[in-house]
């Protein structure tokens, strides 16, 4: 397969997930939803469900205006309003874990605004280094494998559930390998994307029989730093201007993908090991800064030039890290630019001006 | 204008509050600043004075200095969406700035995330700022009875935090200290328990503003003899009161519940435009919140419980029908949500809750668009506005 048809494909999964899901439900196979990268893919794909990344529903309307003030994210209020609308009314079950506020006080109302649904929470701890968060987070992941068992009428065998393991593992090493041949923006984080809207296997039967195609290096390299960022609409733009990224710090590509799962551990705790062990989001605790010198490490080794913060407008957790972000960078004499987003997705003008000025900085050779 | 009945008591607060500054900013002794909700009792017995920078946000905004603070923020890098309390108490660190200044400089931090998780991300902040350890208590949002990996996970958590103070200070922090500073402190939310039952006479002998006077103590305070011995004197002066049937306010009309840390700088004007018109908040969820009596036979397994149990960290329903059961023991006419655009874990889920609470009971109630503490959130003229209708409604 080549890079223009892949780009389609992996396009089209992410344009509509839910009509083939809806269509393989027909057929006997049943999905479950999830929010966040904290939430073990491989438990739930081990339990005979297709993992859906909850991203993004339609624009928020009255469902989510009912339920939430203005001040929340659009992301959350997207997801309820699809939610309540039956855009996900193919899902078995909706994994919702302890994040940042929002998805926290999000999972009690889920059960209000789309009843029926069928939530499983996840406590996942905010400390993510000590042995107590690993073990706590593992008891968790057992809690959930019975709680997934139940809905699935069937039990979730350690060889199985290593064998989604090992599945998984696939993927993200081809996800890395894609990177590696920088395929471009739209194909690269189309993938991430078609990873989390899939099944494991429909994407590895996309992603393997890759041909190498043409390196599309932009001449302006840079790194993408925020949460959820289903929109390839925002990657295109950055095309747009000339920018290929090259590095990420977003929860829906590279902090989804990087980092294995041992396969000779215990599965549960390696599963807990490996979540949380990965470079930390914002919802969790940084006691030595990890995102900031992940940030200036991912620069430099990249070769990025400058960065763009792409966050979702309203979300404290992103904005609290964002002044030490910014600060450290220009202490580095790398440029930034701070996008804030909203679904729908409209590029202001502002976003266009900012990106414009990022991009002449990068030309002259900042 | 309406009239304000003060309790005697008040004198006394002014001075232990200017006793407990005066030894904030001049002491040697080690100096933590640590969230309202979390186990402050760890640091009292390791003889560290507690410094709580939400209360100095409230006196920010109380003082009507925190619009200029959280616009100091802004040009830090802060914007709208950050809690305002920790906006104006970043700025005020970073311009020297407060009502009595900035704060005095912390040698470490303690945060617990019981009220949100805002707390650890502006802790975090505070930690490079300073650059000081900060200690963390990590509380799991609780659908009830805390789960068997809960109990674990928190009890080793403080198990931790107690070695890590020691690291911190050079000595072991001494556990009958601390077991008798629970017990102070375990006695002195019953106090404040009984204040707020006080509360259901009729008329009400405590409106919320007072409380959130009085609270001052309980939140920098609890496991101290000073605060044992002031919510004492408390409690005999608000049952005499309610023995007198006297009134918070005059002529109470209106029993109304509240809901939310109020807006500190329009905190008399809201209050007493209120009260004129014969309305009492007889009832807050707010200053509820200091609750807990911990079982010394087990006390890190209950100090654990008590600080995970806390209203904002339970889930909908639990605070629902918590918000119900004010509506009946404290006989309440109407209610009042205060939606605050800093405080999204408190706020979301108040329109259901809101709906709950008629469904249950048929009371009725409004919602309030403001912040605590930044002014621009606020709309005076049309808060007034909805409130006089809103108390009209209910004649």
């Amino acid at each position: 397969m080549e890079y223009s048809e892949a780009v389609e494909r992996m396009t089209e999964i992410v344009r509509d997930p839910h009509a083939p899901l809806r269509a393989k439900r027909v057929g006997g196979s049943e999905a479950a939803g999830y929010f966040c990268s904290y939430v073990p893919v491989e438990l739930i794909h081990a339990a005979g469900f297709t993992p859906v990344r909850m991203l993004l529903g339609p624009p928020p309307g009255d469902a989510a205006g009912a339920f939430m003030q203005p001040f929340c994210c659009s992301f959350a209020r997207s997801l309820l309003e699809g939610l309540a609308d039956g855009t996900y009314d193919y899902l078995s079950a909706v994994i919702m874990p302890h994040t940042c506020d929002t998805i926290r006080n999000l999972s009690d109302l889920v059960e209000t605004a789309a009843p029926g649904t069928r939530v499983m929470c996840l406590m996942v701890p905010t400390i993510t280094h000590t042995p107590e968060a690993v073990d706590f987070m593992t008891e968790e992941l057992a809690a959930l494998k019975i709680a997934l068992e139940a809905v699935a009428g069937r039990g979730v065998g350690e060889s199985g559930l290593r064998e989604s393991i090992a599945l998984y593992n696939r993927c993200r090493s081809a996800l890395a390998g894609l990177r590696e041949a920088n395929p471009g923006n739209r194909l690269l984080y189309a993938a991430y994307l078609a990873l989390q809207l899939t099944g494991p296997e429909e994407f590895l039967d996309l992603i393997e029989p890759l041909e190498p195609g043409e390196e599309r290096a932009g001449t302006k390299r840079v790194a993408v730093v925020g949460g959820p960022l289903p929109l390839l609409e925002v990657f295109d733009l950055l095309e747009e201007y000339g920018m290929s990224v090259v590095w990420d710090d977003i929860c829906t590509a590279s902090r989804f993908a990087a980092g294995m799962v041992g396969e000779h551990a215990d599965p549960l705790r390696a599963l807990a090991e490996r979540y949380l062990g990965r470079r930390p989001c914002p919802t969790k605790l940084d006691p030595t800064n990890r995102r900031e010198e992940s940030l200036i490490e991912g620069v430099r080794a990249s070769g990025a030039e400058g960065v763009v913060f792409a966050q979702q407008a309203f979300c404290e957790f992103h904005s609290f890290d964002y002044p030490g972000l910014k600060k450290r960078l220009d202490a580095e004499g790398i440029p930034s630019v701070r996008l804030d987003l909203e679904h729908p997705f409209q590029p202001t003008g502002q976003m266009k001006t900012r990106l414009q000025a990022l991009s002449e900085m990068l030309s002259e050779g900042v | 204008m309406a009239r304000r009945l003060k309790l005697p008591c008040e004198e006394t607060m002014k001075e232990v509050m200017t006793a407990y500054y005066t030894e904030a900013f001049t002491s040697d002794r080690p100096k933590a600043w640590v969230t309202s909700g979390a186990p402050v009792e760890l640091l009292l017995a390791a003889d560290v004075i507690p410094i709580f920078p939400e209360n100095y946000g409230a006196m920010i905004g109380a003082r009507h200095m925190g619009g200029d603070l959280c616009s100091a923020a802004g040009d830090l890098g802060f914007d709208d969406c950050v809690c305002s309390y920790a906006r104006c108490t970043i700025a005020s660190t970073a311009r020297g700035e407060g009502p009595l200044g900035a704060l005095p400089a912390p040698d470490l931090l303690l945060a617990c995330n019981n009220g949100c998780g805002t707390m650890f991300k502006w802790y975090e902040v505070l930690s490079r700022r300073f650059d000081v350890p900060l200690l963390f208590f990590d509380t799991p949002y609780c659908a009830g009875e805390p789960t068997p990996q809960d109990r674990a996970y928190l009890v080793r958590q403080l198990e931790r935090i107690l070695s890590d103070l020691g690291d911190i200070l050079g000595r072991e922090v001494d556990r009958d200290k601390l077991w008798e500073t629970l017990q102070i402190s375990s006695d002195t939310a019953k106090l404040w328990v009984e204040i707020q039952e006080l509360r259901r006479a009729h008329p009400s002998p405590l409106n919320s503003p007072d409380m959130f006077l009085h609270m001052a103590i309980i939140v920098t305070l609890r496991g101290t003899d000073t605060a044992y011995r002031y919510y004492q004197d408390m409690l005999a002066q608000v049952r005499e009161r309610v023995e007198r049937g006297e009134g918070a306010v005059e002529n109470e009309r209106y029993r109304l519940l509240w809901d939310h840390i109020p807006p500190w700088y329009a905190l008399r004007d809201f209050f007493d435009f209120c009260a004129e018109q014969g309305a009492c908040f007889a009832v807050d969820t707010y200053t509820n919140v200091w609750q807990g009596e911990f079982d010394l036979a087990r006390p890190l397994e209950s100090l654990a419980e008590c600080y995970q149990m806390v209203m904002p960290n339970l889930r909908l329903p639990l605070r629902a029908s918590m918000y119900v059961d004010y509506i009946r023991d404290y006989d309440i006419d109407g209610f009042v949500i205060h939606s605050n655009h800093s405080c999204k874990s408190y706020c979301l889920g108040e329109y259901e809750i809101a709906r709950r609470i008629t469904a249950e009971t048929g009371v009725r109630g409004v919602i309030l668009e403001a912040d605590m503490v930044d002014p621009k959130f606020y709309s005076e003229a049309q808060i007034k506005q909805m409130i006089t209708a809103f108390l009209e409604s209910l004649d």
